[in-house]
């Protein structure tokens, strides 16, 4: 390159800048290529692209893009039988008459994004990869009771089960992408994670792989002979931007589309904002004070066994306030222990309400009197007092724990607030060692899995009932609404365990936050479900710079 | 001089071990690692757990553990990570080519602000717009740095969108763009994090070199050089700067470490993928091996970066050339 080209080059540098300063508009290539990207601001990075592999959403973001299941659920989710499901890599299907298998049929079109056709063998391969203990997949527990997957002919693969359950279509369709066993066969399963196909994933989806900077940016690209059709947006882009301050102004500059979830200040700010605006979405989230009933660790811990004291202490909190005190109207007061997005609630459901009065007589009736000068009770020479963990990457449970504290040091309750880094508090609950915690809770569509996180505890898998909390009741009702195929009885009995849990007081549920996503008014979502908001971009319409 | 590089050399080595073996402990016993936490949803169950932390290698104790990647390491292996089982030499040298450039510039920057408005101050403490720049300087200094960094986004990019908010590159340029277009995208980039260091590393330089310049603009040679007539600005390029230099010098050296990790505020909130930005993930993930080896390059760059000094000052100022 010589001086001449050299000083071109500066100049037009500079002038871009100048041009970049008058106009707020970037490159014409820049400008080209994005007239149909979809640009994401996502706090991380995603974890894996192997669907098996994948534990965080923002890989699932990404997996459920680039591959396809064998059906999609319709929004709002409903996981007894097949009529909520329409047909994605699979045409059609058929139970068996003793509805122990079901026969998928795969769509002769759909081809890998190698050209390679899709067939039965890649679904049966699919299975086998997920519960594969070598592959060690998070998500191999949601397979359980799947004895195995056949092939009836290249194009049909069919499911076997065990035992009859309600939810058998929703657990294949749902859990399973399916995976290209030309690809992969060869992998070892405990090399998947590093293998070449882990950072060049190929699979059926509408989106192509494009290109992964890890901790910066993951680009997918449209699949424009895709066999269910080219999506809208040529592009969807994930850039990684882990300042929440950095990341809203992004998307109010412009700078990208959507940022999936607005807190504070940005919410407001988006929504006067001219450019950009809130669109909301069902949430599948709830927060909750979690008791630890079993002593384990510390003397406070046995406190939590007792009934009457949680009930007590439920009584005493303002749950309405502390939510309107610490999200406004961005959270809803949690009902139990589990979400209004899902088909399963009763949001008449009776609850233990604010009454302090009922707290002190409680408390006196347990022995815990009032006896120091600040009002705090004692029984035995012992204080009413417990650590609460919060985790310090939440600054709404922090607010949230300070809010609680007052409330409950007015009933003679000292609670005392333990803000601790995130992994540090999962590695305690997971030990049991707390007290009682401010956690969050991610409901999945299936409302039998809330059995992992309330159900008693069999021998030393906790699951993740970290508490311990324990209740027949509430399991029978559980078990049996699982295994009940009449929705209206299935619901019945959900409701059931769901009252016994929460007049129980397993916890002291505080809010479900409401999810508003910061959206470039270029952008028109349809279909953005509580489970999977991202499901349905391929169909959503992206307008041009010029507003075509 | 021999004697000096082979003492430095091996305390410099002894100084690397001791950084990763803490580094690996530390992190190793403290709570949490990376299979059960807020952000994962492994944790369902304590069987899907267990074989994730088979799959990670988290088996064995922290002695078996800490001793497989020392040999690995000797061997010019240092594993893979944990959380998304990249190789961590990859991780690193990505992190690393990034933070040499953003820190670099940052350091180039900030040294030849804080000179400018130094010298401007230490050699005409009468000049008024050198006060005021001297003065801004420092408050800026004062701010802490994610503020100051959200302050520039504030003005540069959201209130007039003239740079981008966040990020190394654009990835719509960089795959659908000409080379070209892909190095001015680049240094489109890297305007704000850059300005963000210098505006904060320059203060400290400025007021290195200013003090340095006062104190010598009282040193006889000058006031004898200057009544022999010399013209203002040779007396300041040839006389003043060089014994001034050893001050700055200092500083500079201080500084040369955060080419690697030392800009993670920056990094964080610029989106930047560099070193601070991985090692400040990896720490929240308990990935042992990533930590470690991001131990290992920034204590290889501490002690480098050290050495490099000395060399520095020692050619800088002769009268530390017979020092031992």
């Amino acid at each position: 390159m010589n001086i001449t080209n050299s000083l071109r080059h500066l100049a037009r540098f500079v002038t871009w800048v100048a041009v970049c300063s008058c106009a707020g508009d970037q490159s014409g290539a820049t400008r080209r290529g994005r007239a149909t990207v979809l640009t994401i601001s996502t706090p991380a990075d995603a974890d894996a692209l192997v669907p098996p592999l994948v534990s965080t959403t923002q890989g699932k973001q990404a997996v459920d893009l680039i591959f396809d299941a064998l059906a999609e659920p319709t929004s709002p989710i409903e996981t007894v039988g097949d009529q909520h499901f329409r047909p994605q890599l699979a045409t059609r299907w058929a139970w068996a008459a003793d509805s122990l298998s079901i026969a998928f049929a795969i769509d002769p079109r759909a081809r890998w994004h190698d050209g390679a056709p899709v067939r039965a063998n890649d679904v049966r391969f699919s299975f086998a990869l997920y519960t594969n203990p070598n592959v060690a997949s998070p998500q191999a527990s949601n397979f359980t009771g799947i004895d195995s997957v056949s092939v009836r002919d290249s194009l049909t693969a069919v499911v076997w089960w065990s035992h009859r359950h309600p939810e058998q279509f929703f657990q294949i369709a749902y859990n399973l992408a399916v995976l290209p066993e030309h690809l992969l066969a060869r992998v070892p399963p405990d090399s998947l994670a590093h293998s070449n196909f882990a950072s060049h994933p190929i699979g059926s989806g509408r989106y192509r792989f494009e290109q992964w900077h890890r901790q910066h940016d993951l680009v997918l690209v449209a699949d424009t002979t895709n066999y269910r059709g080219a999506p809208n947006a040529l592009r969807v882009l994930w850039i990684v931007s882990a300042d929440p301050t950095a990341a809203s102004l992004s998307v109010l500059a412009g700078q990208a589309d959507l940022l999936e979830s607005v807190r504070g200040d940005a919410f407001a700010q988006s929504n006067k904002s001219t450019t950009v605006r809130t669109v909301e979405y069902g949430s599948l989230d709830y927060a909750y004070l979690m008791f630890n009933s079993v002593k384990t660790v510390s003397s406070t811990q046995r406190l939590f066994s007792d009934r009457t004291l949680r009930i007590a202490l439920t009584h005493a909190i303002d749950r309405a306030a502390v939510v309107s005190n610490a999200l406004d109207s961005l959270g809803s007061v949690a009902l139990g222990p589990f979400t209004r997005a899902s088909p399963t609630i009763d949001s008449h459901m009776r609850q233990i309400a604010f009454d302090t009065a009922a707290t002190a007589h409680a408390l006196d009736a347990l022995g815990w009197q009032r006896k120091d000068a600040n009002g705090l009770r004692y029984k035995g020479g012992h204080a009413l007092t417990f650590e609460v963990l919060v985790p310090s990457s939440s600054a709404t449970r922090q607010r949230i724990a300070v809010l609680l504290q007052e409330q409950l040091r007015r009933v003679g309750v000292q609670m005392e607030v333990a803000p601790v880094e995130p992994q540090v508090f999962g590695s305690r609950l997971e030990k049991g060692d707390f007290d009682a915690a401010l956690n969050m809770w991610r409901t999945d569509p299936s409302p039998t899995t809330i059995r992992q996180v309330w159900g008693s505890v069999h021998g030393t898998d906790v699951g993740a009932n970290f508490g311990r909390y324990a209740n027949a009741s509430f399991d029978a009702a559980i078990d049996s609404a699982a295994t009940t195929f009449d929705v209206t009885k299935r619901r019945a009995l959900f409701r059931r365990a769901y009252q016994t849990i929460v007049d129980d007081a397993a916890a002291v549920w505080l809010y479900e936050p409401r999810n508003f996503a910061a959206i470039n008014n270029r952008v028109t979502p349809v279909g953005m479900r509580a489970d999977a908001w991202w499901a349905s971009i391929a169909h959503w319409r992206i307008a041009n710079a010029d507003g075509r | 001089m021999m004697v000096f590089v082979v003492r430095r050399v091996s305390h410099a080595c002894a100084v690397v071990l001791t950084a990763t073996t803490l580094g690996f402990a530390v992190l190793r016993l403290a709570p949490g690692d990376g299979v059960n936490s807020e952000t994962s949803q492994v944790g369902r169950s304590a069987d899907a757990r267990a074989r994730v932390r088979t799959a990670r290698g988290l088996d064995p104790s922290v002695l078996v553990q800490y001793s497989r990647f020392l040999g690995n390491a000797a061997r010019g292996d240092l594993g893979r990570s944990q959380s998304d089982g990249q190789l961590v030499t990859t991780a690193l040298s990505d992190a690393l080519r990034n933070s040499f450039v953003l820190s670099g510039c940052g350091l180039l920057a900030a040294v030849t602000l804080g000179l400018c408005v130094g010298v401007a101050q230490g050699w005409r403490p009468e000049w008024r717009t050198a006060r005021v720049i001297g003065t801004g300087l420092t408050a800026l200094y004062a701010m802490p740095e994610f503020v100051l960094a959200i302050v520039v986004i504030g003005v540069l990019a959201y209130a007039a969108p003239i740079f981008p908010i966040g990020g190394i590159a654009d990835p719509i340029v960089r795959l659908t763009g000409s080379s070209i277009d892909q190095v001015f995208d680049t240094l489109h980039h890297l305007v704000l994090p850059v300005l963000t260091l210098a505006l904060g590393w320059g203060a400290a330089v400025a007021r290195q070199e200013r003090v340095a310049l006062q104190e010598l603009s009282r040193e006889e040679f000058l006031r004898t050089a200057r009544a022999k007539g010399v013209r203002p600005r040779t007396l300041l390029l040839r006389h003043a700067m060089r014994p001034s230099l050893p001050a700055v010098a200092t500083i500079f050296g201080m500084m040369l470490p955060s080419l690697v990790g030392g800009a993670v505020v920056v990094e964080v909130v610029f989106a930047w993928p560099g070193m601070g930005t991985l090692l400040l993930h990896a720490v929240a993930q308990r990935d042992a091996p990533v930590v470690a080896g991001a131990i290992i390059v920034i204590a290889t760059m501490v002690s480098a970066s050290s050495l490099t000094l000395e060399f520095l000052l020692r050619v800088i100022d002769p009268r530390l050339r017979d020092a031992t």
